[in-house]
């Protein structure tokens, strides 16, 4: 499907959802990150911990994702990618983003956010350079495509916040998940 | 005539209810596990012998329902694994909006977003299963096929 019909689709499922005041979310968010660097002694370890608890977040994410875009099985993973940039991005946080830089198998892209609104009124120290402020939300794309039998990986690797031009999530394909059955007796 | 309705993560069975004093399952839990079978089979036979060709990443499950003369069974399932279904009478129509409904109103608004409980947890004995319970009731019995006569 066309990046214009997935623009449309993030638009109505963007309509749909409760809203909260960016700041509200920006300064939230701001003081789970400050505790978490005054809980862990390093700074990787608080990267590790963001990315987990987005994780958790996307694994239930993802089914209110699905109920309420209404968007179907994806044909491949530049769709997917698609429906991150413009629909997911969209819906919980109100920003879009661009996907390029794709690698020659089709396996890797980069989504370059247009605005994070959870970097509204941050200043990063230079003794926090490395810190990847906003990786919550790479744990919720993981999180979200693990649910949907696709195993991705997903990390900052620009940030506005340190300086660079963009914000980019690097986004890369790993397998699918084959759907099992199991018997919960044996 | 509703009967039944099934809630199940991947391949087990997290929640049930029967309607209209539904026959009571001699073996509720071999059921269970015969639907989740039943269910994983369908997936691949639907898929393997569609006349079109969908590649080796098909995704979704295209079952929706069976019937036979005495019952039917209706069938939705959700691209990150839920499924929930009906047993009905089969003069009942095909009941997937209301399935649909069911998960993206109750399944994900009062239990997956509900941080209480932890995904793949079974909702049955859970102390979200009683409002869980009532708002399934107050959606199905609204339905004008909840208690209508065998045809």
């Amino acid at each position: 499907m066309s990046r214009q019909h997935y623009l449309k689709a993030g638009e109505v499922a963007f309509s749909k959802m409760d809203k909260v005041s960016a700041e509200l979310l920006a300064l939230t968010y701001g003081s789970l990150v400050t505790q978490l660097l005054k809980d862990k002694e390093e700074i990787e370890s608080v990267n590790v911990q963001l990315e987990k608890m987005g994780y958790n977040i996307g694994i239930r994410l993802v089914d209110e994702f699905l109920a309420k875009s209404g968007i179907g099985p994806c044909q491949d993973f530049r769709d997917t990618a698609e429906v991150i940039a413009k629909v997911a991005l969209k819906m919980f946080l109100n920003v879009t983003a661009d996907v390029t830089g794709w690698n020659s198998d089709l396996t890797a892209c980069t989504l370059v956010l247009h605005d994070n609104p959870l970097n509204e009124f941050v200043e990063l120290p230079a003794s926090m350079a490395g810190l990847k402020y906003g990786e919550l939300i790479c744990g919720v794309i993981r999180g979200g495509l693990e649910q949907v039998h696709m195993r991705v990986s997903c990390t900052f690797v620009k940030d506005v916040l340190k300086g660079d031009d963009t914000s980019e999530i690097a986004l890369e394909f790993k397998e699918i998940l084959k759907e099992e059955f199991v018997d919960e007796d044996e | 005539m509703l009967y039944s309705f099934y809630l199940y993560y991947r391949h087990y069975c997290v929640y049930h209810e029967a309607f209209n004093h539904g026959r009571v399952a001699k073996d509720l839990r071999g059921d269970q596990k015969l639907i989740s079978g039943l269910l994983f089979s369908m997936k691949s036979f639907c898929q393997k012998i569609n006349p079109k060709d969908l590649g080796p990443n098909a995704l979704g499950n295209p079952f929706r329902s069976y019937s036979t003369p005495e019952y039917k069974l209706h069938y939705f399932e959700s691209l990150s694994g839920y499924k929930l279904l009906f047993m009905t009478d089969p003069s009942v129509p095909l009941l997937r909006e209301l399935l649909s409904f069911i998960y993206g109103s109750l399944v994900v608004e009062q239990i997956i977003k509900n941080p209480t409980f932890d995904i793949g947890e079974r909702l049955t004995g859970h102390p979200l299963a009683p409002a869980f319970s009532k708002a399934l009731n107050d959606c199905v019995q609204a339905t004008p096929f909840f208690a209508s006569l065998p045809q």
